[in-house]
């Protein structure tokens, strides 16, 4: 085999490598932060086969444009919430100018299926929990939803909302005082020092 | 030190949101299955924005040197090095066309509004 053929050789194993390992990447993207995407469309789509529609959309919007340039899987999470968050705005606007009437019937139906998946010795604490995080507004559900469950900085979670990190962590405490206030035994369970 | 609100928070974590539909998850799998999309395909290349117009550029290209060679020409030919020679000067003069439609006064005042003051004046 000649020198040229080896390199050749060589370079198709290693961009075979490259390219088995950044789909792993992804893989391990989609099997970490899949339902995490999918409660955060919930909360902003509030139908649940539109929710499914747009993690897909914007999870294959994200690996399009970002499976060959080198993106680092610590980024990747804050970049396919804002993704889904940019779907869910671009579905809001075509919605809302052509059924309302659809919304508001998703909306009733998205009320009666749970957020969370509950073990059985646990269903009535998780639900009387859910129960409260649907009663707060959408900006404090949002800000909880991505730090609680996306794991996301403040800093990642002011970029996907577009406001500052202030306004972001500021949104979070008043999100965990009102869970408090609704839930009084909420963080009774623990002995705090 | 531990705060209520920490407690609130292992609560929360301790939630598991519902899990992504499994038809949702595949149709993700099966379109990462197909590595074309992602590596610089023809058809990511016309689906991609800016590479639409780079497409139409090159086809008119192609399609101007083409339809040079199709022109009628007069008797005395030279051979297809003449037609292709001819259809490669053609390039720059169509890239020079829209210059000198302009012309060089409408290009001077476009690059100086006093020196239509001086064209005015001298006029």
């Amino acid at each position: 085999m000649t020198p040229s053929a080896t390199i050749s050789l060589w370079q198709d194993v290693s961009s075979v490598t490259d390219h088995a390992s950044a789909q792993t990447m992804w893989h391990r993207m989609l099997h970490r932060c899949g339902d995490g995407l999918f409660l955060y469309a919930r909360q902003l789509c509030r139908n649940d086969a539109d929710a499914a529609d747009v993690v897909q959309e914007a999870f294959l919007r994200v690996w399009r444009k970002h499976a060959n340039n080198g993106v680092t899987e610590p980024d990747l999470p804050a970049l396919c919430y804002a993704a889904v968050r940019y779907a869910v705005l671009d579905r809001q606007r075509q919605a809302a100018r052509r059924h309302r009437r659809e919304l508001s019937a998703g909306e009733i139906w998205y009320a009666q299926t749970p957020l969370f998946a509950s073990p059985l010795e646990q269903a009535e604490e998780h639900a009387q929990l859910e129960a409260a995080i649907h009663r707060l507004p959408l900006e404090q559900r949002e800000v909880l939803t991505l730090k609680i469950w996306g794991e996301l900085t403040f800093q990642q979670i002011a970029t996907v909302t577009d406001e500052s990190p202030n306004t972001v962590a500021s949104r979070y405490r008043l999100a965990l005082a009102a869970l408090r206030q609704q839930l009084p035994k909420a963080g009774t369970h623990e002995d705090t020092i | 030190m531990k705060t209520p609100f920490d407690v609130l928070e292992n609560q929360l974590h301790a939630l598991r949101p519902s899990p992504l539909p499994s038809s949702a998850r595949r149709r993700i799998v099966h379109e990462m299955g197909q590595p074309a999309r992602a590596n610089g395909s023809m058809l990511w290349l016309f689906g991609h924005h800016a590479g639409l117009p780079v497409a139409l550029a090159a086809a008119l290209s192609l399609a101007l040197l083409a339809g040079w060679s199709w022109l009628p020409r007069p008797p005395s030919r030279t051979g297809r090095t003449a037609d292709l020679t001819a259809s490669v000067a053609l390039l720059p003069t169509l890239a020079s066309w829209g210059t000198e439609l302009v012309g060089e006064n409408t290009v001077a005042v476009l690059r100086s509004p006093s020196m239509l003051t001086n064209i005015q004046i001298r006029r």
